[in-house]
């Protein structure tokens, strides 16, 4: 292995980064109304049920990343292929976050910079940052981390003091009993943004500690989806579930609705530099995995591919959909019928098959 | 500490003997005083600043000899009265003895320099030398060199002195309470300075010259056993491996030994104050003084290092973490200040409460330019302003900053060409980058202003988030001599918490500051790799086999 | 590796040069931008002209200027078309620069339109990124909407700011008025059953010289600017005004009221005021039968004695509490104005809906769709509670000997 390392607390906070993501700032979960905060709890519960089977076939494998696994578990000729499509997988994970974070920012401020070119600048930097080196992009998650964590709390007191809070909106809960709450788990929750934790698999390997790190990774995901729940819940306590439904970026009129004393207003400049710092991590880990997997799988230098697979993924996200519903529709589809093979399914048949390996070749040496 | 012995260890290490282009006739100490005379004035190109003495040792034999020195360089009264008086007090009678002895004469080889060595000079450091090329860099130095008759060795006095700017208050790095002694031109009296402060015989010194034609002496200080032994040894590896022909300033030094050369962050502290030297050698780092420049390096330094002051440790620590604070903020200010005006401006207007952007409309209205071309005209002619100021004489110094500042802006404002709040803006940075106590990070900060800005008149605030994100990433990246740039804050380290933007009282900081607690708070992984997989700069790689060291840029691969 | 890099390098400068090249899209100088401080919604004659809309534009030089002309420190735009962006556009046609609409403060909305549904013009105003949520709406009482926004004020120069000012002096002390934003009318209108209750405003005194400095130069001002009574809605649509107690009674409804007097007619003759405040209502909602929910309404009050011209024994406790029995029977009275007045209307604008819907959520599925019948005829309680806390400064008011 290189020499690259992560430690403990960067896992951490890419972890949160990359769960946050985008869907901090999206009106996720909104299939279930008012109740939105708790299908994401429930998600998580789904999210970190699928986390303990990557963890396990981590532990199987301490040192070797998803996609050199599936050749060791399956066999070279079906396992490269679908190593071949988890890497496809990630470029296309990659390449639809960009489309989300510049078309998101095309609607919230750049109404006139051409899609191409915010994307541009988003790869580019990413592009840098892993050129650096995937321990660079640990480090830097860390003080961004910080950064949203400041940003979250000086929104959350500011909405305090300006008084806009009504709880009574969030009420009652499970109105129409637990129902659309579980399917809105299993048509989305579940899956973004927890199941997209499938690409940490490809990261994991550099981890520090072997022990500890799927733990931390865990906590991170439970930590991140408390603060998506409390995040949705603001929205709704804010502005309502109606308005948070129809709303693309409901913390955007959330934070807006801040005014102290007319002096501290439309602070929403913040939830777009919170977007961009999410989009922008969560890219760069699905274009590290992919990288990763790329470098892997075809024995070659890990930054030989960088530009290229840019180039890829820049297009990938500008030929995706010509618009944004679209492309929301696509990605629908995509979360319904193709994800779950890569997220749920092989994973499932790896770790069936690891652990028919090992109830076999267990007691041969004994 | 400046013993003899120890130059004469370190002389071959030097990379003068390979770099040496090969005479025509070769010169050197001759059988005859006056041949050997005739050949140093020949080398030297017959300069008049080299003093001959001729003198006779011994009453009777009269043994030709000759004190060289360069005027100016030598310490005149030390040749005077230890070398040329104790030979003509001393040799008289000695060399009356020899001859009584007789027999024992023609016994020894050489016994004349022996016996003035041990018997006749009054000097403290005196040494023999035959390589002509020591002589001559002795000579140079301020030594005087005693040629003998028929004698192939020369006696090196060490009487090195002359003119020598006196120990005063340092011109940089002012402080209100503290010590106010500042280190000199001359590498001896500095490092006397911080012996003075540092009584323990666990303070290690080592010495080397640096430059093929300035053999410059570097001096290298360390704590052992408190700065970490792979450090030290990284240090002075990376030192003998310099090749360059001169070295005039600490700055050469630095350029050549840093991790990285392509950033705008300095990633080696330098100080004026013998009290930061110290203070730095106690926690574990490891100081090279250069001869010819007060600013000693410090190394390994983070970036927190760069915003503290001696001072801190001298006030109060809650008024010490304040101040620490405004430095930090003043950092921010410099780098985003105009940056995120213009994107308040030009992208998110709405964010502006209403009436202050009332006030920004009216004073804009009549504006010719844009507001990105008005900050950088401002920006610029701020930096013309500092520069000029900088390099003047001290009086008109003063006077550039009032016609600069004052005229100037008022007039620009006045005649409607700037809006006064640019003027603000500008000041305010301008300001902000004073209020840094390390000036290299301060124009650092100068430098990356400017990329904001122009991130900023792109983008607004997606260019300065994206800009941030890569800033730290750079930042991420650097290392130095192995630790990383951001230390105790990435990766995270608690102890380190407590002396970087907080300045805890003295009892809690305690002893676990050092760089060597430091790197046992780093993961194993990050400990010292000592550059090596980082880009030296190509005049330390030219000396060095690719594989010696792992740096083929893709050393994170399988 | 070398060339590789410096390919990708030299393709990542193209990229950068051609954002170079091309220039900055968003960016928009400041004295490009017009900056609106309140829109005026009028319903035009016909279907082509059915918005007409009227913009306040900020003249900052007038304003905080060196170099004023002495000119109004803001100008009035009007755009006409059939949708509210049209308008939008028309207006934008007739100004020399952008219409920046991210400092929209106020929109007046004129009654007829009001009382026609003001759905249609609340979309814009949400899905546009540069407005506001935080933009105060009001309803122009009786007169063009437009009137109100072409009225000098004394106490700012942008009438749009004095509008929001008055609006917020008033919530706080003495007025019943309190903020309602874009959000709270889209969430009002949405109540099922009820609909959303907006501050009006009106023009008093002299139109004739309202919009200009003229009406400023006496002492006393020509036109004034007031916000008074609220305008309660079913549904999207105006169906009338509140005054007096039923809108005090609303408001404290709405737990809005922070401070207003109540007075009490003396046995006596004369009148006793009180400053009330920490006014807290709470509703608690029995729905054993969803078709016949009983709903509680209580509230408790704090008064302070400002005022007595009898010659009422102040330092007896029975005097008192036969004073705050008063001061609740005149609280209820004005709660039960409200309610009627709401009944009047058959609008629950006052929530009751909401906190039935919240105690049983499966009876309230039941009975939404004929909610209104049910909110006309079903019962409810009032427990009042207010206590008089002390007479300030005084005891017993000075008489003459």
């Amino acid at each position: 292995m290189g020499k690259v390392k992560f430690g403990l607390g960067e896992f951490f906070c890419l972890t949160v980064l990359f769960e946050l993501g985008t869907a901090l700032v999206v009106n996720l979960g909104m299939e279930s109304g008012r109740d939105a905060w708790l299908s994401i709890l429930l998600g998580c519960v789904a999210g970190l049920i699928m986390f303990t089977g990557y963890a396990y076939l981590y532990r199987k494998q301490p040192d070797l990343p998803f996609t050199a696994y599936t050749r060791k578990l399956l066999g070279k000729y079906i396992g490269t292929p679908v190593a071949l499509g988890y890497i496809i997988l990630y470029i296309n994970l990659a390449a639809r976050d960009l489309r989300d974070g510049s078309t998101m920012l095309a609607m919230a401020t750049m109404h006139n910079t051409p899609l191409f070119i915010l994307s541009t600048l988003m790869l580019l930097s990413g592009a840098y940052v892993l050129h650096k080196g995937l321990e660079v992009l640990g480090r830097t998650s860390m003080v961004f981390a910080v950064v949203v964590m400041l940003i979250g709390l000086f929104g959350t007191l500011m909405l305090m003091l300006s008084g806009t809070i009504n709880l009574n909106r969030l009420l009652p809960v499970l109105e129409n009993g637990i129902q659309p709450v579980l399917a809105s788990v299993i048509h989305q929750n579940y899956m973004f943004p927890f199941g997209e934790m499938v690409c940490f698999t490809m990261l994991m390997p550099y981890l520090a500690n072997v022990k500890k790190g799927p733990w931390v990774i865990a906590a991170a995901m439970l930590f991140s989806a408390f603060l998506l729940s409390f995040t949705m819940a603001l929205n709704i306590s804010v502005l309502g579930e109606d308005i948070v439904e129809r709303s693309p970026l409901p913390l955007m009129p959330t934070i807006s609705k801040i005014s102290i004393s007319d002096f501290i207003q439309r602070v929403d400049i913040f939830v777009v530099m919170v977007l961009i710092i999410g989009v922008f991590f969560k890219m760069a880990v699905f274009f590290a995995a992919a990288l990763v997997g790329i470098s892997e799988l075809f024995r070659m230098p890990y930054r030989r591919m960088l530009y290229p697979c840019a180039l890829i993924i820049l297009f990938t996200s500008m030929l995706d959909a010509r618009s944004f519903i679209e492309h929301l529709d696509e990605g629908g589809t995509l979360l319904y019928r193709v994800y779950p093979y890569f997220m749920v399914v092989i994973p499932v048949v790896l770790v069936i098959v690891t652990a028919v390996r090992d109830h076999f070749s267990a007691p041969r040496p004994g | 500490m400046k013993s003899g012995a120890n130059r004469k260890a370190q002389a071959p290490g030097t990379g003068s003997a390979a770099g040496q282009p090969p005479g025509s006739a070769p010169l050197g100490l001759a059988d005859t005083v006056a041949q050997s005379l005739i050949n140093l004035q020949t080398e030297l190109g017959g300069s008049p600043d080299l003093k001959i003495r001729r003198i006779r040792l011994g009453g009777d034999s009269r043994i030709e000899a000759a004190a060289v020195h360069l005027s100016g360089l030598a310490d005149t009264v030390a040749v005077n009265e230890f070398v040329i008086g104790s030979l003509l007090d001393n040799t008289d009678d000695l060399l009356r003895d020899k001859q009584e002895d007789g027999a024992g004469a023609s016994r020894e080889q050489s016994p004349l320099p022996q016996v003035i060595l041990s018997r006749a000079l009054a000097i403290g450091d005196a040494v023999l030398q035959e390589e002509w090329k020591e002589i001559m860099l002795a000579i140079l130095s301020g030594d005087t060199a005693i040629l003998m008759e028929g004698c192939l060795e020369a006696i090196i006095c060490d009487t090195r002195g002359g003119e020598q700017r006196a120990v005063s208050e340092p011109s940089s790095q002012l402080v209100v309470r503290g010590p106010k002694d500042g280190f000199v031109e001359s590498v001896a009296t500095n490092i006397s300075l911080i012996r003075r402060r540092i009584k323990s015989s666990k303070l290690h010194l080592e010495v080397m010259k640096i430059g093929s034609e300035t053999h410059t002496h570097v001096a290298l200080m360390y704590m052992k056993g408190v700065a970490g032994e792979d450090l030290v040894q990284e240090v002075r590896e990376r030192l003998r491996k310099i090749t360059l022909n001169e070295v005039l300033e600490s700055g050469f030094i630095e350029e050549l030994i840093q991790d990285k050369t392509f950033t705008p962050f300095p990633t080696i502290y330098n100080s004026e104050r013998p009290d930061v030297a110290a203070g730095n050698l106690l926690e574990g780092r490891v100081v090279i003084i250069v001869d010819g420049t007060p600013f000693v390096l410090i190394l390994p330094a983070v970036f927190t290092q760069f915003f503290q002051s001696a001072e801190d440790y001298s006030q109060r620590f809650d008024i010490a973490i304040l101040m620490r604070l405004v430095r930090y903020v003043s950092f921010l200010v410099l780098i985003l200040g105009p940056s995120v005006y213009l994107a308040l401006t030009t992208y998110h207007y709405e964010m502006i409460p209403t009436t202050l952007l009332i006030n920004l409309l009216s004073q804009r209205e009549n504006v010719p330019f844009p507001a990105f071309v008005e900050l950088l005209l401002m920006e610029t002619a701020f930096e013309i302003l500092r520069e000029a100021g900088v390099r003047m004489p001290r009086a008109i110094g003063q006077t550039v900053s009032v016609v600069g500042a004052l005229i100037l802006g008022t007039a620009v404002v006045e005649a409607g060409i700037i809006a006064p709040i640019m003027v603000i803006v500008v000041a305010l940075t301008g300001i902000a980058s004073f209020a840094i106590p390390a000036y290299n990070m301060a124009i650092a900060g100068r430098i990356i202003r400017f990329a904001f800005l122009i991130l900023a008149s792109l983008f607004g605030f997606y260019g300065i988030t994206l800009g941030l994100i890569v800033f730290v990433a750079h930042m991420n990246s650097l290392r130095s001599f192995g630790v990383p740039y951001l230390f105790p804050f990435v990766p995270l380290s608690v102890n380190g918490q407590k002396d970087t933007i907080l300045r805890l009282p003295l009892w809690i900081v305690g002893r676990d500051k050092t760089p060597k607690q430091m790197s046992k708070e780093l993961p194993e992984y990050m400990q010292l790799t000592t550059g090596h997989d980082e880009q030296l700069p190509p005049l330390i790689l030219k000396n060095d086999t690719p594989a010696s060291r792992g740096m083929e840029g893709e050393n994170d691969e399988k | 590796m070398m060339r590789n890099r410096s390919f990708c390098l030299s393709l990542a400068l193209l990229l950068v040069l051609q954002v170079l090249l091309t220039g900055c899209w968003d960016n928009v100088e400041l004295n490009r931008r017009a900056i609106i401080s309140g829109i005026a919604i009028d319903r035009g004659d016909t279907e082509a002209e059915k918005y007409k809309l009227s913009f306040q534009v900020i003249v900052a030089e007038e304003i905080s200027g060196e170099k004023s002309r002495g000119i109004s420190p803001v100008a009035l735009y009007t755009g006409v078309g059939r949708t509210m962006f049209e308008a939008l556009a028309d207006a934008s046609r007739q100004t020399a620069r952008f219409l920046s609409l991210g400092h929209v403060r106020v929109l007046v909305i004129s009654e007829k339109f009001a009382r026609e549904g003001i759905k249609d013009i609340l979309d814009v105003l949400e899905r546009e990124s540069d407005t506001r949520l935080n933009s105060e709406i009001f309803i122009s009482k009786g007169q063009p909407a437009r009137e109100l926004m072409s009225t000098m004020t004394v106490f700012s120069k942008i009438p749009a700011n004095d509008l929001v000012e008055k609006l917020e002096t008033t919530s706080k002390q003495f007025g019943y008025n309190f903020r309602m934003a874009v959000d709270d009318v889209i969430r009002g209108i949405q109540i099922r059953g009820g609909g959303p209750i907006i501050n009006g405003v009106y023009t008093s005194g002299d139109r004739e010289q309202a919009g200009s400095n003229d009406s400023l130069k006496n002492i006393e001002p020509r036109t004034i600017l007031r916000v008074s009574g609220l305008a309660a809605f079913k549904d999207d649509k105006l169906k009338g005004w509140l005054t007096g107690d039923a809108a005090v009674g609303t408001v404290l409804l709405h737990n809005n009221l922070r401070e207003y007097p109540s007075l009490l007619k003396d046995k006596e003759g004369g009148y006793i005021s009180f400053n009330i405040y920490q006014s807290q209502v709470t509703l608690k909602v029995q729905s054993a039968d969803p078709e016949h929910p009983v709903i509680t309404i209580k509230i408790t009050q704090q008064a302070a004695l400002k005022e007595s011209p009898n010659t009422l024994d102040l330092t007896s406790p029975r005097v008192l509490d036969e004073l705050s029995d008063q001061l609740t029977e005149e609280t209820v009275k004005q709660l039960k104005a409200a309610v009627s007045a709401a009944r009047g209307y058959k609008s629950d604008y006052l929530g009751f809906g909401q906190a039935l819907q919240r105690k049983n959520p499966r009876g309230w599925k039941k009975i939404k769709d004929h909610w209104e019948e049910v909110f006309t005829t079903c019962g409810i309680r009032f427990e009042a509670d207010v206590i008089i806390r002390h007479t300030d400064m005084r005891s017993n008011s000075f008489q003459i000997y």
